[in-house]
């Protein structure tokens, strides 16, 4: 009888709607109001917001593999790993004059493997709760940033302002970040996605299917280091250097970008594209309040209002969409 | 007892000990699947059967002793390894994922990290197929299942055991989410497979189903294999009494002497009460001291009527009323029913009963805290006083007031559940399908009680999936059909066929006896007395 029953319109709408719409008409309006306040914005400014916000961008995306891996995914280091992998470049690897251009991107993606190698492991073997498992890695990684660069430097090889560059038609890191998702898309068209979906919504549904649950939430932790390692390549081009203290203070808005983004931090539903725009949301919002001459009290109290009407509409759109 | 199969046998557990921690589940098991039989597994909560299922579908690894797979040791490490061995399970809990398409959930598991093992459109194919074979549509692949039913997405499940290749499936307790049509579609299917030498290890606690089904029992009774028995020598009683270790056990299936309760002491009724947009609406008098069971077809109105009953869910159309001193009161809440002596006991005990993070003591104690209070405050001892008295009454093991709710069996914490709202002296007790998937030990119990209950003068209306249950223990039977009540069967009316029928929306021709016509199925007087 059920299939009798004309389905309410919210919840047709809730069903059909992608995940990620309505962060992307949220970015639409921020644009639009960005626009009227700035008269250089459309005029070239978009593409020095979007080089400012690229790091935050690529951190949310980086967030994106182990929220969806269900189970509390969640990885409090990735701030504090981008900042890592800026001290390696910065202070290890330049003073010594290794600085050719593929050396360095080897050694950020590297570096960041090896961050998330070392959460998945303690996540997924060890078998302790991301959130602690991830804090402490969070500490450690950024006490060992700190260690290794007690002051911020700035002397960085010709080739890395590139990536801010915005000479071009578009700036230069939208192919960092369009390169990113190009190779996540492809693992989408691989059995992975929906291992990964299935691990993430219903693991025990997963595991009893056959699902080694442990190997895609391992990648998963992997998947996100990797990334928090090119992320933190883009964050040194774009501070112009290393300064240990910066890369933490990301992870927080990595995860709030997350969670704007039409993720669910329960696991199993998302992507990265809503990731992306979840970051570029809260980013505008920032943007536009310090256009606005708002004051940073009032930046930070904006956040946390955003963020929860993010995760309450989020939760409401979700009841909507299983409501039989 | 049987003689032993001449072909090897295609799974076989030789001397299996599995401990947890000081705990024995299971000791010198040892169980032998012929090919292409349907080996029936029977015993009540505890007997340690849901071990074996879990020691054949590679959730557990067995403490001591050998699995053998075609005559060969295996360890069978992870469901995977399992399925490579081609064992696979469905289970009683519907494992489905609401965010992967049917489809998904179908194949998930079947390929690498990333391999994928077919292609989109074979595994299309050979979805269509098995889940055409078991009369779903082919639609519930393609869409996420949220808004699918428990029968639907319990195909999803039997779809993505079938798909594989196998020799053994196990089907634990999966048939209680199954409509009775999808079952007897499965039972078809099945009869094919095993024609093709597949075997198939049935737990379930439905005789009905074990007569039709299985070719040869295997009984457990805490922890032990009782023996192995042959098809002509299964018969209902022989198997509970082997169960029981009790020899009186085949008198769960003689019904209790139904009462004759006077129609005209009504205490709950339902007045012109429609249940959905279109249905029709109906009549419906529960009356005092009575166990009135409601039965039918999973979606056809049953579990609905309850909650409109109990006040949970508004109806259509119509109302509900309950006897006040006398006076009718109309229900419009729960909070409002209950006040008025109406306790409903919800069906999915786990998602919508009990409190998984306290213990058995607060779980019993919590609806009728306030009345040990003063100005808000209670004392314990005086609350935990009454939880022993409960908790001995309803006989609760263990009895320990202080231990986990989630440490329980299912039917003992059906039972707090149950004692939950007893403690509030109910007249009225609803209780929406209370046995689903609990030992028949636990079930005779429950019924001792219920009749307990309605003997001091408590009313019982119990929703049941199960037709030998309603008949055990209820004095009259409303059958829901197509979301209303199509008819109320009693006394010599109320048969297995008749109640069967009823589902079915057919009436049986009564026989012949001092009892009148049953109660009123209004709105279809014209096509009563269909044979079936």
């Amino acid at each position: 009888m059920s299939a009798t029953v004309a389905t309410p319109l919210l919840q047709t709408v809730a069903r059909k709607v992608p995940y990620f719409v309505p962060a992307l008409v949220a970015v639409g309006v921020m644009l639009l109001l960005t626009a009227s306040e700035s008269e250089t914005f459309l005029d070239g400014g978009w593409k020095l917001v979007l080089v400012y916000a690229s790091p935050l961008v690529l951190l949310a995306m980086a967030q994106a593999p182990v929220v969806l891996s269900g189970g509390g995914g969640l990885d409090l280091s990735v701030g504090p790993t981008a900042g890592l992998v800026s001290v390696v470049i910065a202070a290890v690897l330049i003073p010594r004059d290794l600085s050719v251009a593929w050396l360095v991107i080897v050694a950020a993606i590297l570096t960041g493997a090896a961050a998330g190698a070392v959460n998945a492991t303690l996540v997924t073997l060890v078998r302790i709760p991301p959130i602690i498992a991830t804090l402490a890695t969070y500490l450690v990684f950024a006490g060992l940033a700190t260690q290794v660069l007690g002051a911020p430097t700035g002397f960085l090889p010709e080739w890395m302002s590139w990536f801010t560059s915005v000479d071009g038609v578009l700036p230069n890191v939208l192919y960092v970040i369009l390169g990113v998702g190009l190779v996540w898309l492809l693992l989408t068209r691989t059995a992975y996605w929906r291992n990964l979906l299935m691990v993430g919504s219903n693991d025990r549904a997963a595991y009893t299917a056959g699902v080694n649950v442990t190997a895609v939430r391992f990648l998963a932790y992997l998947l996100t280091g990797v990334m928090a390692g090119v992320a933190g390549l883009v964050l040194t081009a774009v501070l112009g250097g290393a300064d240990s203290t910066v890369g933490p203070t990301y992870t927080l808005q990595a995860i709030a970008a997350v969670a704007l983004g039409g993720l669910s931090l329960a696991g199993g539903r998302g992507g990265l594209f809503g990731a992306a725009v979840g970051a570029v949301l809260l980013f505008l919002i920032q943007n536009y309040l310090t256009l606005t001459e708002a004051s940073s009290f009032e930046l930070r109290m904006a956040y946390g209002v955003v963020l929860i009407v993010a995760i309450v509409a989020n939760g409401a759109w979700d009841r909507k969409r299983k409501a039989r | 007892m049987s003689t032993p199969p001449i072909e090897p046998a295609v799974v076989e557990l030789a001397g299996i000990t599995h401990r947890y921690g000081p705990t024995v589940a299971l000791s010198d098991c040892r169980l032998s699947i012929a090919p292409g039989e349907v080996h029936g597994l029977v015993g009540e909560n505890g007997s340690g059967k849901s071990t074996v299922v879990k020691l054949l579908s590679g959730i557990m690894r067995p403490t001591e002793g050998e699995v053998r797979v075609g005559g060969r040791a295996v360890e069978l490490r992870s469901p995977a390894a399992a399925q490579r061995h081609e064992i696979v399970t469905v289970f009683q809990e519907t494992l489905v994922s609401d965010e992967c398409s049917g489809i998904d959930n179908v194949f998930a598991g079947t390929d690498g990290i990333f391999r994928r093992a077919r292609s989109g459109r074979a595994e299309r194919q050979a979805a269509e197929q098995v889940v055409q074979s078991l009369g779903a549509p082919a639609s519930i692949l393609q869409s996420s299942p949220h808004h699918l039913s428990l029968a639907e997405r319990q195909v999803l499940t039997l779809t993505r055991a079938l798909v594989r290749p196998w020799r053994l499936l196990i089907l634990d307790e999966a048939t209680s989410a199954l409509d009775l049509s999808t079952r007897d579609r499965l039972f078809a299917l099945l009869d094919d497979h095993r024609r093709e030498g597949r075997s198939v290890l049935f737990v379930s606690h439905r005789m009905d189903e074990l007569e039709i089904l299985i070719d040869r029992a295997t009984v457990q009774r805490s922890g032990r294999t009782v023996g192995t028995v042959d098809k002509d020598e299964a018969t209902p009683a022989r198997l509970l009494s082997m169960m029981s270790g009790r020899s009186d056990a085949g008198e769960h299936h003689v019904r209790a002497e139904a009462r004759a309760r006077k129609a005209s002491d009504v205490v709950l009724r339902g007045v012109e009460l429609g249940l959905a947009a279109q249905a029709p609406a109906f009549d419906l008098d529960v009356r005092r001291g009575e166990i009135l069971g409601i039965g039918g077809l999973d979606g056809q109105g049953g579990s609905h009527l309850v909650e409109v009953l109990a006040g949970v869910r508004p109806s259509t159309s119509g109302r509900v009323e309950v006897d006040r001193d006398g006076s009718w009161t109309r229900v419009t809440g729960y909070r409002q029913a209950f006040r008025s002596g109406i306790a409903y006991v919800p069906g999915k005990r786990q998602e919508e009963g009990l409190f998984p993070s306290l213990t058995v003591g607060d779980n019993l104690s919590l609806a009728t805290l306030p009345r040990y209070s003063r100005v808000g405050v209670f004392r314990a001892s005086s609350v935990l006083a009454r939880v022993r008295e409960e908790m001995s009454r309803l006989g609760v093991v263990p009895h320990d007031p202080s231990y986990p709710i989630t440490g329980l069996s299912g039917g003992n914490a059906q039972k707090v559940l149950v004692g939950r709202w007893l403690a509030a002296e109910p007249d009225v007790l609803i209780l929406n399908d209370p046995l689903r998937g609990v030992d028949l030990g636990t079930k005779r119990d429950f019924y001792a009680l219920l009749r307990e209950l309605t003997e001091a003068g408590t009313t019982v209306v119990m929703l049941s999936t199960e037709i030998e249950e309603l008949l055990t223990c209820c004095d009259r039977v409303a059958v829901c059909q197509a979301e209303r009540v199509f008819d109320v069967l009693e006394g010599e009316e109320l048969t297995y066929d008749a109640v069967l029928a009823a589902m079915f929306g057919r009436h049986v021709d009564a026989p012949a006896g001092p009892t009148g016509p049953a109660g009123p199925a209004p709105h279809d007087s014209h096509d009563r007395k269909v044979t079936l």
